[in-house]
C-alpha cells in the first residue's frame, strides 16, 4: 500500500497511527502547557470551573438540593454567556486531579480537558484525510494543526476556541462517517449537541451540512420515488417549521411592548426575553419538529436505507442536539428558553474591542472584508499554508470542473471534496463578514483549520503521487511503495520543518506568531500588526519580578484580570508577596500612589496606558522587558519616585 | 463507499496534465524558503552586548538635548539600555516627525530585519537633515549621527513653562473663575478633568509631552494665561489634539473642540477645530504681527464634554532656522 491510496475502511495499521497521533498530541501539549499564561479569558473560565465544581461537590453531597434553581444560579450564573461543558470537564477535573488527589497545580489540572479534547483533532483528521486521498493526507492534516504555532498555543488553554474546532470537526466526521455507517447518525445529533455545549460557533455546522444531506438524500433516491417522496415531506417539515419560527420571532419581536422596555435591535430586549418561556409555542414547534422528524425517519428506512442515512444525520442533529445541550448545561434546566434566548441575544450584540491590523486600529465595523485571509495567510507557516491554499483552490476548482461537466481532471470530485471546502470555507467566511466581531485574532475561524488541513493534505498526496507514477512510468522503480512513503516523508519533513523551527523559537508566546509571509514577528510588527492576545505574555516579566521586586510591592500587571494575578501566585509563577493593583483607567495620579511596578502589555489601542506609567513613575525607561524577537510585547517599569 | 480513486482513471485535459508538479514545485519552493528564513532569522537580530556597546557610545557622545530615534519605529529595546535623560522617539509614522526640539539626532536603525526598508525611510527622514561623520555598526545596530536642519531654537516651550502662566474659567458673560496652581497643575473648581497640567499623552500613537486642556461644556472657555511667551519671538506654533481614542469618539455626545490662540489683547492669532472623529495633532502657526502683545492666551471649548480630552503644545522660535513646519509629525 501506498501512502497515497484511500483507506475505504480503517485497517488495524490506522488505528494505531490515529492512537499515535492522539497520545503524541497530548504529551507535546502536556509537556508544554506550564510555560503558557493565562490570557484574560482562560482567567474567567479557571474561575467559573471553580464555581462549577463547587456545584458538582454540592451535587454529590446535597443532590436535591444542587438541583433547585438557587443553587444552580449561584454556581452557574457567572459566565453564563458562554455554556458549559468544557467549564464541567474544567471544574471536574480541578476537583480530581488538584483539589481531592493533590496531584497537580490548579492550572494544569484545569486544562488536562482541554488538551485532550485538542489532542483528539489529529485522530479525527487523519481518519477523514486518510480515508478519501490516502495516508499522507491524513498525516499532513493531522500533524500541520498543531504545527501553527497559534493553533499550538490555543491548544493549550482551558477555553472553547480550540475544542470549538473540534467539536464541529466531530460533528463533521460523524456526519461523513454516518454516510457509511449505520449507527453514526446517532453520533452526529450527539456531537452536535455537545458542540452547541461547548461554544456558540456550532450554530452554524447545520447552515454547512444541511445542504450535504439534502444533495445525497436527492442523489440516492433517484428512481426511488417512495424515498424521494418522504425526504420531500421532511424538507416540507423543516420549512414549515421555519416559516412558523420566522413567524412567530416577528410576532414576539414587533407584540405591544406592555409594561416591560423594549427596544429590539438595540439593548433593551428584556421584553423579547420574557416572551421566550417553556410553555411557548417555540417549544410547541420544536416538539412537533422532533416527531415529524422522528416518524418521517422510521418510515424512511423502511424504505430505503441510502436516502434514509444523509437525512438522518440532519434529523438527529435537530432532535439529540438541544437535548444534550440541555443536559450538559444545569443553569437551563429550569429556564431553558428564556435562557437560550438571553444567550443567543448576548452574543447577537456583542461588543467590539479594538484590534490593530496593517496600521490600524479597527474599533467597529465595518471591518475589512479580506481581513480574515489576510491574516491567516500571515500567521500560518507558509510552507503549511501554501498547500492548504492550493487544496482548497484545486478541490473548488475540480467541483467547478464537475458542474461545469468538464470531467477528466485527475479524479471526479465526489461530495467530499466540497465537504471539506464547505467546512474549510464556512468559519472563515463568518468571521469575514464586516460586521463580525474581529477582537479575536485568529481563533474564531479555527473551525476551518482542520479541513484546509485536509485539503493541504490532499496537494501533498496527489503531488507525491504525479512523481511516483512518473518514475513508475519509466520503471525506474524496484520497490515503489518504499519509494512512494520516502519521498512523501521527505517533502512532508521539509513543509514541517520550517512551522516545527518557527514553533520551538515562539513558545510560550504563540500569539506572537507571524509567519514568513509577513516577515516573521519583526515583519508583523512593522506592517503594523496586533503584537499579542491579551496579557498572556506577562510570563516573560515575570521570574524578573519575582526575582527583584522588594517584599510585598505593589504590581500592576497592565490587562492581567485580578484573577488571573490570584492565578499565577497559586501556580507558583507569581511571589505571593506582591500584591495586585488595578488602576481604573489610564490615571497617571492613581497608577503614582498605587504602584511600586508596572508591567505594560503592548497593544497599540493602550499607548496612553503607558504614558501614565511614563507620566507615573517620572521615567520612560523600562526597567526590562519582553521581546520577542525584537518585538516590545510586556515592559516592567519601575516606580523611580519612590 | 462513495468515494473514487484519486488517481486519474483518464488522462487529464492537457493543459491540466501539470498541476500537481507544479503544485509540487511551488510548496517545495516554498518550504525552502521558509525554512532559510527561519533559520537565518535569529541571526538578524541584535544581542544585548551589541545595545550595550551602543549604550556606550551614547553615553560618551551625546550631548543634552539630543534624541535617539529608532527604525523599525517599534524597535525600542535600546531604552532599557540606555539612561532616562537620552529621549528615545519611535511611534507609528514617525519618519516625518521634525524633531523641532532636538539639534542633533542619533539615528538607531536595524537594516537586516525582515520588512525593513531603510532607504525608504530615510529618503523621508533625512529631508533636510544631514548625516555627521560615518554610521557605526555594532552587531545587526546600525547608529549613525544626524544634524537636524529641522530645528529650531526654542525661546518660550508652554509645556515646561506651565507653572509661569494662569488659568481660569470664562464663562459667556464674560465671569472669570480663578484655578489656582497647586505645585504641579491648575486646578479648577468642578469635574476631576478640569485641570491644566503638563503630562506624557499619547495622540495618535506618538508619545506627546504636553498640557492637558479639557473643556469645561457649554459656552464656557477654559483658559491659559502665558505672560512673555511671545516677547522677541520670530513665530510660534499652536499643536493640538485628542488624547488616545477620544480623537475617534464620534457618538452623539461628542461635539466638536474649538482651540484659539490669541495675545492677550483679544487679537486671535490661529484656531483650531477639533471636530469629532479626527485623529492626531493638528498644527497651526500663529500669526504674529508687530502689534501682537506678548503673552499668549490659549482656550479650549466644546459645547458637550464626553471624551474631550486635549492636548496642547505651543512654542515660540528664536530668529533663525527654517520656518515652522506647517505638516509632518509631531514634535516631541
Amino acid at each position: 500500500m501506498t501512502p497515497f491510496e484511500p483507506v475505504r475502511e480503517k485497517e488495524r495499521a490506522d488505528t494505531v497511527i490515529a492512537w499515535v497521533l492522539f497520545t503524541g498530541a497530548f504529551a507535546v501539549l502536556w509537556a508544554t502547557q506550564r510555560a503558557i499564561g493565562f490570557p484574560r479569558d482562560e482567567s474567567f473560565y479557571f474561575y467559573a470551573a471553580q464555581n462549577h465544581a463547587g456545584w458538582f461537590e454540592l451535587l454529590f453531597s446535597h443532590p436535591s438540593r444542587a438541583l433547585e434553581d438557587g443553587s444552580i444560579t449561584r454556581f452557574f450564573d457567572y459566565n453564563h454567556e458562554h455554556p458549559a461543558l468544557m467549564k464541567n470537564l474544567f471544574g471536574l477535573s480541578w476537583l480530581l486531579f488538584h483539589k481531592t488527589l493533590g496531584w497537580l497545580p490548579p492550572a494544569a489540572a484545569f486544562r488536562i480537558p482541554a488538551l485532550l479534547v485538542a489532542s483528539a483533532i489529529a485522530p479525527m483528521v487523519y481518519r477523514m484525510g486518510s480515508a478519501v486521498y490516502g495516508r499522507a493526507a491524513g498525516l499532513f492534516a493531522a500533524i500541520s494543526f498543531f504545527l501553527v504555532p497559534r493553533q499550538f498555543f490555543n491548544s493549550h488553554l482551558a477555553a472553547f476556541d480550540v475544542p470549538v474546532a473540534a467539536a464541529w470537526l466531530f460533528v463533521v466526521y460523524a456526519f461523513w462517517r454516518a454516510q457509511h455507517h449505520p449507527g453514526w447518525f446517532i453520533g452526529c445529533g450527539i456531537a452536535f449537541g455537545l458542540g452547541l455545549a461547548t461554544k456558540h460557533n456550532t450554530f452554524f455546522v447545520p447552515v454547512v451540512l444541511a445542504p450535504f444531506a439534502l444533495y445525497l438524500a436527492w442523489k440516492h433516491s433517484r428512481h426511488k420515488p417512495e424515498a424521494r417522496a418522504w425526504a420531500v415531506r421532511l424538507v416540507a417539515l423543516y420549512l414549515a417549521v421555519a416559516v412558523a419560527y420566522a413567524l412567530l420571532f416577528l410576532f414576539i419581536a414587533f407584540a405591544p411592548p406592555g409594561n416591560a422596555p423594549r427596544i429590539v435591535g438595540d439593548v433593551r430586549t428584556d421584553a423579547f426575553i420574557e416572551r421566550f418561556t417553556l410553555l411557548s409555542p417555540a417549544t410547541l414547534l420544536y416538539g412537533l419538529a422532533v416527531a415529524g422528524t422522528v416518524w418521517i425517519l422510521v418510515r424512511l428506512r423502511r424504505v430505503d436505507e441510502a436516502t434514509f442515512r444523509p437525512l438522518a444525520a440532519g434529523g438527529a442533529m435537530l432532535v439529540l442536539g438541544p437535548p444534550v445541550l440541555y443536559l450538559c448545561w444545569p443553569y437551563l434546566w429550569h429556564h431553558p428558553v428564556q435562557r437560550v434566548a438571553w444567550w443567543i441575544n448576548f452574543h447577537a450584540q456583542h461588543n467590539h474591542y479594538a484590534w490593530f491590523y496593517l496600521g490600524r486600529l479597527l474599533r467597529e465595523p465595518p471591518f475589512p472584508l479580506e481581513y480574515v485571509v489576510a491574516v491567516t495567510a500571515m500567521t500560518v507557516p507558509v510552507s503549511l499554508f501554501a498547500p492548504m491554499a492550493l487544496g482548497f483552490f484545486t478541490a473548488l476548482g475540480r467541483l467547478g470542473a464537475v458542474v461545469l461537466r468538464r470531467s477528466g481532471w485527475a479524479r471526479a470530485a465526489d461530495w467530499q471534496d466540497a465537504l471539506w471546502v464547505a467546512n474549510a470555507f464556512a468559519s472563515i467566511a463568518l468571521i469575514s463578514l464586516p460586521s463580525v466581531p474581529h477582537f479575536g485574532g485568529v481563533k474564531h475561524w479555527f473551525p476551518s483549520m482542520p479541513f484546509l488541513g485536509v485539503l493541504g493534505g490532499m496537494v501533498i498526496a496527489n503531488a507525491s503521487a504525479w512523481v511516483v507514477e512518473r518514475l513508475r512510468a519509466r520503471r525506474t522503480l524496484t520497490r515503489p511503495a518504499m519509494v512512494a512513503w520516502a519521498l512523501t516523508g521527505g517533502v512532508m519533513a521539509l513543509l514541517f520543518a520550517p512551522a516545527l523551527v518557527a514553533s520551538v523559537r515562539i513558545h510560550p508566546y504563540g500569539t506572537a506568531f507571524y509567519s514568513e509571509v509577513a516577515g516573521g514577528v519583526p515583519g508583523g510588527a512593522t506592517l503594523g500588526m496586533q503584537r499579542q492576545f491579551w496579557s498572556s505574555h506577562i510570563t516573560g516579566v515575570l521570574p524578573w519580578l519575582n526575582e527583584n521586586a522588594p517584599q510585598g510591592a505593589r504590581v500592576w500587571l497592565h490587562e492581567v484580570t485580578g484573577l488571573a494575578f490570584r492565578d499565577y501566585q497559586e501556580n507558583g509563577t507569581m511571589r505571593t508577596d506582591l500584591r495586585g493593583f488595578e488602576p481604573r483607567g489610564p490615571s497617571a495620579d492613581e497608577i503614582r500612589a498605587g504602584a511600586d511596578f508596572a508591567a505594560y502589555q503592548y497593544h497599540q489601542e493602550f499607548r496612553e496606558h503607558e504614558m501614565a506609567i511614563w507620566e507615573a513613575f517620572g521615567t520612560t525607561r523600562p526597567e526590562t522587558g519582553l521581546y520577542v524577537d525584537e518585538t516590545p510585547q510586556v515592559l516592567l517599569y519601575r516606580n523611580a519616585r519612590r | 463507499m462513495d468515494t473514487t480513486s484519486p488517481d486519474p482513471a483518464s488522462p487529464p485535459p492537457r493543459a491540466l496534465r501539470f498541476v500537481w508538479p507544479v503544485q509540487l514545485a511551488v510548496i517545495v519552493a516554498l518550504a525552502l524558503w521558509a525554512l532559510v528564513f527561519q533559520v537565518r532569522l535569529p541571526s538578524k537580530l541584535p544581542t544585548a552586548a551589541d545595545y550595550r556597546a551602543v549604550a556606550d557610545v551614547l553615553e560618551r557622545e551625546a550631548r543634552p538635548g539630543d534624541v535617539v530615534f529608532v527604525y523599525p519605529w517599534w524597535a525600542d529595546r535600546v531604552r532599557t539600555f540606555i539612561p532616562d535623560s537620552i529621549p528615545v522617539v519611535g511611534y507609528l509614522d514617525d519618519e516625518d516627525d521634525p524633531l523641532l526640539r532636538h539639534r542633533r539626532i542619533w539615528l538607531l536603525a536595524q537594516p537586516n530585519l525582515p520588512k525593513s526598508d531603510l532607504d525608504g525611510f530615510l529618503a523621508i527622514f533625512g529631508r533636510g537633515r544631514t548625516r555627521v561623520g560615518t554610521e557605526r555598526a555594532f552587531g545587526n545596530l546600525v547608529l549613525s549621527l544626524w544634524d537636524n536642519g529641522r530645528y529650531r531654537p526654542i525661546r518660550f516651550s508652554a509645556p515646561d513653562a506651565l507653572g509661569t502662566g494662569r488659568v481660569y474659567l470664562e464663562h459667556p458673560d464674560g465671569e472669570r473663575v480663578d484655578c489656582p496652581w497647586r505645585g504641579d497643575r491648575f486646578v479648577c473648581p468642578g469635574p476631576w478633568y478640569l485641570h491644566v497640567k503638563t503630562g506624557w499623552h499619547e495622540v495618535k500613537f506618538q508619545p506627546r509631552r504636553c498640557i492637558w486642556m479639557h473643556p469645561p461644556g457649554g459656552d464656557a472657555r477654559l483658559v491659559l494665561e502665558l505672560p512673555g511667551a511671545l516677547e522677541g519671538a520670530k513665530d510660534a506654533l499652536l499643536e493640538t489634539g485628542y488624547i488616545w481614542d477620544t480623537g475617534f469618539r464620534h457618538g452623539a455626545g461628542n461635539t466638536t473642540t474649538y482651540v484659539r490662540a490669541d495675545d492677550g489683547a483679544g487679537h486671535p492669532l490661529a484656531d483650531v477645530a477639533l471636530p469629532p472623529g479626527l485623529e492626531g495633532m493638528q498644527r497651526a502657526v500663529l500669526a504674529l504681527t508687530p502689534d501682537s502683545g506678548s503673552t499668549l492666551r490659549v482656550s479650549v471649548q466644546s459645547r458637550d464634554t464626553d471624551a474631550r480630552w486635549i492636548c496642547v503644545d505651543a512654542l515660540a522660535f528664536d530668529a533663525g532656522g527654517s520656518a515652522p513646519p506647517t505638516s509632518g509629525g509631531g514634535a516631541p
